[in-house]
């Protein structure tokens, strides 16, 4: 089923690394009649993107989608979104086959849900958040923008993930947790306190790293 | 020429207690940043040589007391930082700027202290001194003046790069199985990079470990008679240090760089600060960001490494400051992780007839450390 019900014909979707692959798959299954065109980001050694391509296109008629992944906190996709954004690009979200969307759902611009995914009735997924394949969000959850959950993640009824925070695989939110923003949860397991912004359980250190102020 | 330090210094539960004493609790030691405690009611704590400590932010005046309430002897203030009054959670004690319970709930109905006994009570306070942005404690009853322990050159640098520290502070630890002195020995080895650290730092600075031939004479001319309370004082500021260590080479401009308000001294120099006897601080990137990091002895063989980043100070709202010094924390782990395994490699080869070490001629400036260490446990001289 399409996420976009328009007549575009094509679509380019641009980032770098395993999800540009999956979201040219997804694309290519959901809108078997549009051009998907692969297109992968080069950056300078400062991590820039060239993004002189775009100047050749026509954002009336080509949709993009931004398919980066959560490097640098998900702020190369946020970039990546807002940079076509501002050129006048349409960004629809993407729903791969095999998830299960709850009806009334609402994705933002750029949200990508994942093969075999489960969202729940009432759930919130805002823009350029992605949903890994396998995960399932629960009822009425919120998953912030630019958020990024890997693939079997499991968010809890009414939890909340904030903005630019990356879930791991094999973490487990409780419901009502409150998971803050810019955080990442990298450590399998559960979470069943609320855990504040700029928070990172890192397999690396034996204790959470923060950033104060 | 051999080394002065024998395998019990860094084997012995006894040395790592006296140490405790005579180093940690008499040293000026390096707390914390100035820029987390800038609001009333801001605090710090952690513990020194063993001892529970606070520092606390009384309207405007910083104030560092034993956080330990004197009623049951919980701690006060937990969590390493935040924002809320001297209150115990036990029984609630409120202390005051001077350290006194000043409300005691219920104090009338069931504690009914008398007068002189609800005089007496107050938490011991400790010196406090901020060099820049830079927050030492001093746990002594009577602190050596701080200019004994840092020269005003070193003190001038530090104060110059912490006040081009931002407020934003990435923080983490990293334990390991070595003792503390380890860190310092190899951090003020110029030699180990290019052997400990070849695919990491050493693939993009050089150093250097050069035999400056006036400051080994002077090492060992102090070596070869008795110092006296003077050359003591000497020899212990020139543990501590700051300077540009090694040439960077060319590097890509970040657009966060654009962001920042680059440290005015920097230049395009690896620098590298020691503070003795366990503060280490470097900006790899001649003063666009800094990494502060602390060796706290937990045991003798066993160390935490604490680590910060910071960046320079924001010129202008950047939303994505978090992501850089998280890219900073966990781009500089390989190198720590590269040194804290050398470390472990040198404590599980020690035991109690372990051969002491050998140093070469670029090592002079350890000699003097050691020769101050060893005499300082000896019982040779006080601080």
């Amino acid at each position: 089923m399409s996420s976009d019900a328009s007549n575009t014909q094509t679509k380019l979707v641009i980032g770098a690394g395993d999800f540009l692959d999956l979201a040219c798959e997804a694309w290519r299954a959901l809108e078997p009649d549009t051009a998907i065109e692969r297109i992968a980001l080069a950056q300078d050694d400062a991590y820039r993107f060239d993004l002189a391509f775009l100047a050749e296109h026509d954002p009336a008629r080509v949709t993009l989608f931004a398919a980066c992944d959560d490097t640098f906190l998900n702020f190369k996709r946020l970039e990546l979104l807002a940079y076509c954004r501002m050129r006048g690009y349409r960004l629809p979200p993407c729903i791969a086959p095999g998830a299960v969307v709850a009806p009334g759902v609402k994705l933002g611009e750029n949200a990508f849900v994942g093969h075999g995914a489960v969202l729940a009735p009432s759930c919130r997924v805002e823009h350029n958040a992605v949903i890994g394949a396998g995960c399932s969000v629960g009822f009425a959850a919120r998953i912030g923008h630019s958020a990024w959950l890997e693939a079997g993640a499991v968010i809890g009824d009414r939890a909340e993930i904030g903005a630019h925070t990356s879930v791991g695989s094999g973490v487990v939110v409780a419901r009502g947790v409150k998971v803050g923003k810019l955080c990442e949860l990298r450590v399998p397991g559960l979470h069943r306190d609320d855990i504040a912004d700029k928070t990172y359980y890192n397999p690396n250190y034996p204790d959470p790293l923060r950033i104060f102020n | 020429m051999r080394s002065r330090m024998r395998p019990e210094h860094y084997l012995s539960e006894a040395v790592f207690a006296r140490e405790q004493e005579l180093l940690f609790r008499r040293l000026w030691i390096f707390f914390g940043f100035k820029t987390l405690l800038a609001r009333h009611n801001d605090y710090l704590e952690r513990s020194i040589g063993g001892v529970p400590v606070v520092v606390q932010n009384f309207n405007g005046e910083l104030k560092a007391f034993e956080n330990v309430c004197l009623h049951r002897q919980a701690r006060i203030q937990t969590g390493m930082s935040g924002r809320r009054p001297l209150l115990c959670r036990y029984h609630g004690w409120g202390y005051d700027a001077a350290g006194r319970p000043e409300n005691i709930p219920f104090h009338d109905q069931i504690y009914r202290f008398g007068a002189e006994e609800r005089a007496a009570l107050c938490l011991r306070q400790f010196a406090l001194k901020t060099v820049g942005n830079a927050v030492f404690v001093n746990l002594a009853a009577e602190p050596m003046p701080m200019a004994w322990q840092f020269s005003a050159p070193f003190m001038d640098s530090l104060r110059s790069c912490s006040e081009s520290w931002d407020g934003e502070i990435i923080f983490g630890r990293m334990p390991g199985r070595y003792n503390w002195k380890l860190a310092f020995e190899n951090l003020r080895d110029g030699n180990h990079p290019r052997f400990v650290h070849p695919a990491t730092l050493a693939k993009h600075v050089t150093f250097q470990a050069p035999v400056d031939e006036a400051a080994l004479a002077a090492t060992e001319a102090v070596a070869a008679g008795t110092p006296g309370p003077r050359e003591r004082r000497e020899q212990l500021r020139g543990f501590s240090f700051g300077v540009p260590d090694a040439p960077l080479g060319p590097r890509p401009a970040y657009d966060w760089h654009a962001h920042v308000e680059r440290w005015p001294e920097g230049g395009d120099y690896y620098y590298n600060w020691l503070a003795y006897p366990n503060l280490h601080i470097a900006s790899p990137d001649g003063g666009y960001s800094f990494t502060i990091e602390q060796h706290v002895p937990v045991a003798p063989g066993q160390s935490e490494l604490l680590v910060w980043w910071v960046l320079a100070g924001k010129k202008d709202r950047y939303p994505a400051s978090p992501a850089v010094l998280h890219a900073m924390m966990l781009g500089g782990r390989p190198v720590l992780e590269e040194d804290i395994r050398v470390m472990e490699l040198v404590q599980s080869g020690l035991h109690a007839g372990a051969p002491v070490a050998s140093q070469g001629a670029y090592e002079y400036l350890s000699r003097s450390v050691e020769q101050w260490y060893t005499d300082l446990m000896d019982g040779r001289f006080e601080l």
